[in-house]
């Protein structure tokens, strides 16, 4: 075979080429106009940016790509070989753990996840609904009496890293410590001045997620780190790399994502208003669909990278080994074919069957999670600021999407009334002690009662 | 869940199997939507 034929072949599998960058501020703010270009002319294109990927546009490449065996999500952070995980490009600092279940192939991602299960199944997350609600109610009664209230910072940051940390067994009182460096890693730009202090603080978070980790394996105490730690393959414990990796994920997974759906959802509904009492007052029927139409529509997590561990044709198109590969579900969200006006919000949305939580095996563990943990802190700003109003002038929008669409800021008014109970910090402080008393965080194999709010 | 008389789901692991392999007469319109909504399309109503 000579070289011109090579290029030939590639030429021709690859003549469906896109400019995409993800990473840019253009690609936010023409998301739907690319998005469409994209899945007329070419739902599986290939792109330069990035050392060459490809790009799954459409539901059908996206839903066959996701569930191919052959594509992999493994991550080899000794970079012996090509598979470099769910990231495009390579994060530039140096990694150190694979990302947990979701940088793992079978059967080792099935082992692990095997562990996680029992912890976020949704009968296990049900336990939990008075605990999520309990944080919520002293989250809004911080700033209830005042008519102000930033929901990104004062709501959506604080509920879902609360519980992450109560499901995982680590003190809730160090929820700050993990929430801020979760945040402020995704939508601070490598190169922006305030990263070394976010790297500073991301460090902080590791040596306390260590020292948790330690502290559990000696005297153990029930959560997702003991999980982990109690997990074995083949007769053996889980390296403490894996395991670490695992927390990782389950807090970046646990964090920002749920943030984003919130902020994005409550910012609609503010522009919104009819809608939003339509939500609030038809709840009992409209808030499992609306939450579907949410997570599809603003999609938190708009894709994940791949890499092909051989040959394969999928689709007619074929791939070769060590290719890599950008799943886009938030594109996929918006396909015409599946999602009749993809591009408007329909609160009662039929079918609704989105990527929002990736597809295959290696769908969200924290599905419930997020869903749980939405609805509660949505139902009660409907029930407690009914007629907020959000600041456009002061909301802010991460300036690119391609790691999470989120927001930093979303502040709003709204009329004021007498909070329900005590603030944050007691609450908490109760809130831990409900956790250790009745022991919350057991798996629903060891513990099947809803949590009591005394 | 779309149609929770229909389906049940596993404590530990959250997979949803069905509770009968005949659907009742009215049940089967919320069936129809889950198998229409079922994002890995796992749901064939025969």
């Amino acid at each position: 075979v000579s070289i011109e034929d090579g290029v030939t072949t590639d030429g021709d599998r690859k003549k469906n080429t896109y400019h995409f960058d993800r990473h840019t501020p253009e690609y936010r703010l023409q998301f739907e106009k690319i998005t469409e270009e994209m899945q007329s002319k070419c739902p599986m294109a290939w792109t330069d940016t990035y050392d060459g990927h490809w790009v799954a546009a459409d539901s059908r490449h996206v839903f066959e790509l996701a569930r191919c065996p052959v594509v992999s999500n493994h991550h080899d952070i000794t970079g012996e070989t090509p598979f470099k995980g769910i990231t495009i490009p390579k994060a530039s600092r140096a990694t150190v753990v694979r990302g947990g279940i979701l940088e793992m192939d079978e059967p080792e991602h099935s082992s692990y996840r095997g562990a996680l299960n029992p912890y976020l199944s949704p009968a296990a997350i049900k336990r939990w609904e008075p605990f999520v609600d309990e944080i919520t109610r002293a989250a809004l009664d911080e700033h209830i009496a005042s008519g102000r209230i930033d929901f990104v910072e004062h709501l959506a940051n604080v509920v879902p890293a609360v519980f992450t940390l109560a499901m995982m067994g680590i003190e809730l009182k160090k929820w700050n410590v993990y929430s801020e460096p979760t945040h402020a890693s995704v939508y601070t730009p490598e190169h922006s001045p305030e990263r070394e202090k976010i790297n500073e603080q991301h460090r902080e978070m590791g040596i306390d997620l260590i020292t948790n980790m330690m502290e559990i394996r000696e005297s153990p105490r029930p959560g997702l780190v003991n999980a982990l730690l109690q997990l074995r393959i083949d007769g053996e414990p889980a390296p403490d790399m894996e395991i670490l990796g695992n927390l990782g994920l389950i807090i970046g997974g646990g964090f920002d994502t749920t943030t984003a759906l919130t902020a994005h959802a409550l910012e609609w509904l503010g522009e919104h208003p009819d809608e939003r009492e339509r939500l609030s007052r038809e709840r009992a029927t409209l808030l499992h669909p609306a939450t579907e139409e949410f997570l599809r529509f603003f999609t938190p997590a708009p894709g994940d990278g791949r890499t092909f561990a051989d040959d394969v044709e999928v689709e007619g198109q074929q791939f070769k080994k060590y290719e890599r590969l950008w799943l886009s579900w938030a594109m996929a969200n918006r396909d015409p074919s599946v999602f009749d006006k993809p591009n408007e919000i329909m609160l009662d949305r039929k079918g609704n069957r989105h990527f929002s939580f990736g597809i295959g095996v290696h769908r969200c563990v924290g599905s419930n999670v997020a869903r749980t943990v939405f609805k509660s802190m949505l139902t009660a700003v409907l029930d407690r600021m009914p007629d907020y109003v959000c600041d456009p002038e002061g909301a802010v929008h991460y300036d690119t999407i391609g790691v999470i669409q989120g927001m930093r800021n979303l502040p709003a008014t709204f009329t004021p009334s007498e909070p329900l109970g005590p603030g944050l910090d007691e609450t908490i402080d109760k809130l831990q002690r409900i956790c250790n008393e009745q022991e919350l965080a057991r798996p629903i194999t060891e513990r099947k009662e809803p949590a009591v709010i005394d | 869940m779309i149609a929770p008389e229909s389906f049940e789901l596993d404590d530990v692991d959250g997979h949803a199997s069905p509770v009968n392999e005949d659907v009742p007469g009215d049940q089967e319109e919320q069936v129809a939507e889950a198998a229409h909504s079922c994002p890995e399309q796992a749901i064939v109503i025969e």
